[in-house]
C-alpha cells in the first residue's frame, strides 16, 4: 500500500511538470527574447520579402526564356528528323518543376505575409510557428531551384551527345 | 408586382440619377471582380508597383530586345548547337547571379531572435 502511494505521488508530480521547470523557464526566456525583438524581426522579414519578390520575377523570366529555348531546340530537332526522346522528357520535367517553383513561391510568400502581419508580441508561439513554416517553404524553393539547374545541365549533356552524331 | 411598377415609375421620373446609380454599381462590380482576380491569381505577389516596393523596382532585370530568338526551324549544324549552348550558358550565368532563396536570410541569428550565449558558470 505504501509503495502504491509513493508510486502514485511520483506519477502525479511528474505529470504536473514539476520536473520540467528548467525547460519551461528556458522556453519563457526564448519567448521573452522573441517578444522583445519580434517587431524588428518583422521589419527585416518585410525587406526579405521585397528582395525575394525581385528574385522570383528575375528567376521566373530567366526560366521562361530557358524553357522557350528548350522548346525551340526540340522543334528544330524534330524538323530535322532527329529523334531525341530524352530531351523532350527533360523539357517536360523542366516545365513541371517550373510550375512547382511558382506554386511554392506563392505558398511561401503567403506565409511570410502572415508572419509580418501577426501581432507577435501577443502571439509569439504563432509567430514562431509561421516563421518555421516559411523557412520550410523557402527550403522547398531552394531545392526546386537546384533541381531546375540540374535539368538544364542534363539537357546540355544530352544535347552534346546528339551533336556528336551530327559531326 | 405593385412594387415593380412603382420602381419603374421612379426610374422613369429620375432617369439621370438612375443612370448614374446603375453606372456606379456596374463600375463597383467590375472593380471588385478585377481586385478578386488580382488577388486570387497571385498576380499581386509579383506586382512591384505596390507601395513599399519602390526601392527594389530597379533590381528587376529586363530582357535584351536586341537578341534574336533561337529559331525552331532550319538546318541543325554544329554551329547552331554552339549558338544554342552559348544562349543556355548565358541563361545559367544570369541565374547564378540571382537570389537563390538560401536558408540564412530567415535564420534566428539574422532576424535577431537568437538566444544570447549564457556566460559559463564558475564552479
Amino acid at each position: 500500500m505504501k509503495k502504491f502511494i509513493i508510486a502514485a505521488i511520483a506519477l502525479v508530480v511528474s505529470l504536473t511538470g514539476a520536473f520540467a521547470v528548467p525547460k519551461a523557464l528556458a522556453m519563457d526566456y526564448d519567448y521573452a527574447i522573441m517578444m522583445a525583438n519580434c517587431h524588428a524581426a518583422q521589419a527585416v522579414i518585410s525587406q526579405i520579402e521585397k528582395a525575394d519578390a525581385v528574385s522570383r520575377i528575375n528567376r521566373g523570366r530567366a526560366y521562361n526564356n530557358t524553357l522557350d529555348l528548350l522548346f525551340a531546340m526540340n522543334a528544330r530537332l524534330s524538323n530535322n528528323r532527329i529523334a531525341a526522346p530524352r530531351l523532350i522528357e527533360l523539357t517536360s520535367d523542366f516545365e513541371t518543376q517550373l510550375a512547382a517553383f511558382r506554386a511554392s513561391y506563392d505558398r511561401y510568400d503567403a506565409e511570410l505575409t502572415r508572419v509580418i502581419d501577426i501581432n507577435c508580441a501577443q502571439k509569439p508561439t504563432e509567430f514562431y510557428d509561421r516563421l518555421s513554416n516559411a523557412r520550410e517553404y523557402r527550403q522547398t524553393i531552394a531545392d526546386e531551384i537546384k533541381q531546375l539547374n540540374k535539368i538544364i545541365d542534363e539537357y546540355k549533356s544530352e544535347l552534346n551527345k546528339v551533336a556528336e552524331g551530327l559531326e | 408586382m405593385k412594387k415593380t411598377k412603382n420602381f419603374s415609375k421612379f426610374v422613369n421620373q429620375h432617369q439621370l440619377a438612375s443612370m448614374i446609380v446603375i453606372a456606379l454599381l456596374v463600375a463597383s462590380l467590375m472593380t471588385g471582380l478585377s481586385l478578386w482576380l488580382y488577388r486570387t491569381s497571385g498576380a499581386f505577389r509579383l506586382d512591384l508597383s505596390r507601395p513599399g516596393y519602390e526601392q527594389v523596382r530597379g533590381d528587376v532585370i529586363h530582357d535584351s530586345k536586341e537578341e534574336k530568338p533561337f529559331s525552331s526551324s532550319g538546318k541543325l549544324t554544329p554551329e547552331v548547337i554552339d549558338d544554342f549552348n552559348a544562349r543556355l550558358n548565358k541563361q545559367q550565368n544570369d541565374l547564378s547571379k540571382m537570389g537563390n532563396f538560401g536558408g540564412e536570410a530567415l535564420s534566428d541569428s539574422n532576424l535577431g531572435l537568437e538566444q544570447p550565449e549564457q556566460p559559463e558558470q564558475s564552479e
